[in-house]
């Protein structure tokens, strides 16, 4: 497949190349096109505000996939630019161009740590209701998922949306020290983002996915991604969860 | 009581002034000029500091969110009013919640239902669907969103009114009748009720959603099916006098 990468130049979208370079051909978009260079000649690279739907459009023409990992944190005009406005160009674009697989990007929205999410509570599933909070963070980035939903539900495209807490390089952890129980490796979560591009018909044209390696915190659940995606993560941080002075696993 | 609305320079608007300014005191903001004895303030809610100031002191706020009318062709009119809708609906409430205004009302659109069957009875307990391809619709819907995340995290008092096509009745004379009309004097008169009138909130936050349209039989929706709707909203306008045509 043809694929346009948005926000192509961050450290998700960095991980996702990685994983889905050898099956699709893909051009990679960038409000920064100097975070592109690190990627050889293979790849097409053109420069992409979401903000601007001329830019978003003119990207996508051409393609038969979408992938959007663009996001801005702290800004009160940026993130609304690029979260909320930028969904919809992205998911008008697709629909113009007819384009039927969109692979939406984002935070978890169930724990953000404030009075009235799941921050308490366990066995949190991918299907609850969003609880973005007050913050610009969690405020913009529920608007645009809601923005991809009704445009799924309304124009027959699919849109599978995988959002992350933390993730994490196994290869820099400390041994025995606690971890988030809403962790993935990079590496996992690139894979995610293939699954997510091999999939074929899902139950619903909008599809949200927990993206966790397999913890047994039970706190968030992420069988989902399993069972509609195939996605099976490799690394499961089993070294920071396990008491090795039991288990005597830990020679040293 | 006083009390901030936004987009005064509306039809709505006006008709709101006409209807609260008697008895509250008004502060009216639009991002064009107005002519009016009631404190005016020119500025744009997309602006934190411009929010903020407007929001000082006040008691309530009513938030018309009026948008510039949308077309898909034209692109920076669907891009305005979604910014319009969420980033300023966001800056708004924020400004109203850190200057502890109670009551805020949110003008939104029952064009948001309008993807359901004509023979549905359609309440506020059906999830709104609006249409993609509208950004009007769209901008109306995560304006709703929004308002409804103060409500539920910031202990704001919020009502969300969705309205069909503002209209004055005398002034359709000569018009087809259309199923999505409602009187402006009527829905002033419905935000008046719920700045007064003592709410009986549902659940552990303050949020509700009111449909308000005219109450002739061929109208879009039929509107006095929420539980206390009728308490606080008889239309006086009903444009019975609109024969059926085939």
């Amino acid at each position: 497949m043809k694929v346009v990468v948005y926000g192509a130049g961050g450290p998700v979208a960095a991980a996702a190349i990685k994983a889905v370079e050898g099956e699709h051909t893909l051009r990679l978009t960038d409000l920064n096109p100097d975070m592109l260079a690190g990627y050889d000649e293979r790849h097409e690279k053109l420069k992409c505000d979401v903000g601007d739907p001329s830019s978003v459009l003119e990207c996508a023409e051409g393609m038969d996939a979408i992938a959007n990992f663009t996001v801005n944190r702290p800004h009160p005009k940026f993130s609304f630019d690029v979260n909320c406005r930028g969904a919809f160009n992205v998911m008008r674009a697709a629909q113009k161009h007819g384009i039927k697989k969109v692979v939406h990007t984002g935070p978890q929205l169930v724990s953000l740590g404030h009075s009235g999410d799941y921050h308490h509570d366990w066995g949190v599933m991918d299907d609850v209701p969003p609880r973005g909070g007050l913050g610009l963070y969690g405020t913009t980035k529920q608007l645009g998922h809601e923005i991809c939903r009704i445009f799924a539900e309304e124009c027959d495209i699919q849109v599978i949306t995988l959002v992350y807490a933390s993730l994490v390089d196994p290869q820099t952890l400390e041994p025995g020290g606690d971890i988030y129980p809403f962790s993935v490796s990079w590496s996992d979560s690139g894979e995610a983002v293939r699954c997510a591009l091999a999939a074929g018909e899902l139950p619903h044209p909008f599809e949200n996915f927990l993206i966790l390696a397999d913890m047994p915190h039970g706190k968030f659940l992420s069988e989902k991604a399993r069972r509609l995606l195939g996605w099976q993560p490799k690394d499961n941080f089993e070294a920071q969860w396990k008491r090795t002075e039991l288990t005597g696993s830990d020679d040293g | 009581m006083k009390i901030l609305i936004t987009g005064v320079a509306s039809l709505l608007g006006r008709t709101l002034i006409e209807q609260l300014t008697d008895s509250h005191h008004l502060r009216l903001v639009d991002s064009e000029t107005f002519e009016t004895s009631a404190e005016f303030i020119l500025g744009d809610i997309r602006d934190q500091q411009v929010s903020y100031h407007l929001c000082d002191g006040m008691d309530a706020v009513i938030h018309l969110c009026e948008l510039p009318d949308t077309d898909s062709a034209r692109i920076e009119s669907e891009q305005e009013a979604i910014d319009l809708a969420t980033r300023g609906t966001y800056n708004l409430f924020k400004a109203a919640s850190a200057a502890e205004v109670q009551k805020v009302i949110f003008i939104s659109s029952m064009k948001l239902m309008l993807k359901y069957p004509e023979d549905f009875q359609v309440t506020e307990n059906w999830k709104p669907r609006p249409d993609p391809n509208d950004a009007y619709q769209m901008a109306k819907y995560l304006g709703e969103t929004t308002a409804l995340q103060f409500a539920r995290f910031a202990g704001m008092e919020v009502t969300c009114l969705r309205v069909g096509n503002v209209v004055i009745e005398e002034e359709c004379i000569g018009q087809d009748f259309d199923p999505l009309w409602i009187d402006a004097r009527d829905v002033a008169k419905a935000v008046e009720k719920c700045l007064e009138h003592p709410q009986n909130w549902r659940g552990n936050y303050k949020w509700r959603i009111r449909h308000l349209l005219a109450g002739n039989p061929r109208s879009r929706f039929y509107i006095c099916v929420a539980d206390d709707t009728q308490e606080f909203f008889v239309p006086d306008y009903n444009f019975m006098d609109w024969e059926e045509t085939e």
